[in-house]
């Protein structure tokens, strides 16, 4: 199914136009920034947030911007760092912050549904460029490390790599489905493995991968406060995905934005009267103004 | 189709399918190991697939992916693949 959706959806986002497509990933950054959060506020503060973050550096238009003056910035930061941080060094960190707190329990009737979500986060990735999860996130993330821009373009410019991912993801899941079927019992022995010796080495590595991309330290520092930054908003519990996939999506909308402004001689209504485009930021409102009209009621 | 004939045909070639091996192996560790989380392996390995190539690193993204999440029940997840 998913090898079969997979390429008519992206053709169907080939004829999208740049308006059409900044809107439908605005709307994939309120809908992941606010379904499925404890806080709305919190989750669609935390996508803001990041998209804010990815303003710093080079502009989609030329000229360097929010630097304040410091040379290694002029890039923006590095996505690498910035994954690191969050991903890694702010869950540990966050651990060690609230160490007391008990680990989340998943009944079976989550798990199936986040088993679900897990494959079907790969289709609207490598069709449309939209992430869904922490997964996605760093799916999203090698395409963009390795220069292959994920969406409508990425069946045309690297066939090889869309349909390598079509075809590993059934592949990798009977290879899941053996491997567990036979390693049970040394899987459990994992389990009982105490924390520290596990976590002090995934540390070292993080360093090291942050350092590795250039050979700078500037990149070691930008990875520790991306993790410090999420480890205090995992204590104020709030989600450290949005955070994610505002710095990585809002370039991506910008980009669209500024070539749609740019055909449409810079006026943004088209944003609203084209229909595809105002559908897509019809869904955005709708998933903002969901919660407080459930409420009412 | 022919595309995903070929790409599947690729992918059981010694290098990718060794690579998926490899990644389905570390995802389940990680995934089963207290403290570590897919995600986690993941980001680890993204450095390294800056010096692979795209298509093997990929593959590998991918195949972290599955191990880890595979803990929370592969049998539901390939229900779930064929399904949609």
């Amino acid at each position: 199914m998913l090898a079969a959706l997979a390429a008519p959806l992206a053709a169907i986002a080939g004829r999208l136009g740049p308006f059409e497509i900044f809107s439908l990933l605005f709307a994939a950054l309120i809908l992941f920034s606010s379904l499925g959060q404890r806080s709305v506020l919190k989750g669609l503060a935390a996508g803001f947030l990041g998209a804010a973050i990815s303003m710093i550096g080079a502009g989609a238009l030329g000229g360097t911007r929010l630097t304040f003056g410091l040379e290694e910035l002029e890039a923006g930061f590095r996505l690498l760092p910035v994954i690191l941080g969050i991903l890694v060094l702010g869950p540990v960190l966050g651990g060690v912050i609230g160490s007391a707190r008990p680990a989340e329990k998943t009944g079976t009737a989550a798990a199936a549904a986040k088993s679900a979500a897990h494959s079907g986060a790969v289709l609207p990735l490598i069709s449309l460029g939209i992430p869904a999860g922490g997964a996605g996130v760093l799916l999203l993330g090698a395409l963009l490390l390795h220069g292959l821009a994920p969406g409508p373009r990425l069946f045309r410019d690297a066939a090889g790599a869309a349909y390598g991912i079509i075809a590993a993801a059934p592949v990798a899941n009977f290879v899941v489905l053996a491997v567990r079927m036979t390693t049970v019992p040394l899987l459990a022995l994992l389990a009982d493995i105490s924390r520290g010796y596990l976590v002090a080495p995934i540390v070292v590595f993080a360093f090291i991968g942050a350092f590795s991309q250039d050979n700078r330290l500037f990149d070691v520092w930008v990875m520790a406060g991306f993790g410090l930054l999420a480890a205090l908003m995992q204590a104020a519990k709030a989600p450290t995905a949005p955070l994610l996939i505002g710095y990585m999506l809002a370039p991506m909308a910008e980009a669209q934005l500024r070539a749609g402004l740019a055909l449409s001689h810079g006026t943004p209504w088209s944003l609203v009267t084209r229909p595809v485009s105002l559908l897509f930021l019809s869904i955005a409102v709708i998933a903002l103004a969901w919660p407080y009209l459930r409420r009412r009621r | 189709m022919e595309q995903l004939s070929g790409a599947f045909a690729y992918l059981f070639t010694g290098q990718p399918f060794f690579v998926l091996l490899a990644g389905v192996a570390a995802g389940i560790i990680f995934g089963a190991a207290p403290g570590l989380t897919g995600v986690m392996a993941m980001a680890l390995m993204l450095p390294i697939t800056l010096f692979m190539d795209s298509g093997i690193a990929l593959i590998l993204m991918l195949s972290l992916y599955m191990g880890a999440g595979a803990n929370i029940g592969a049998r539901s997840g390939l229900a779930a693949w064929l399904a949609g």
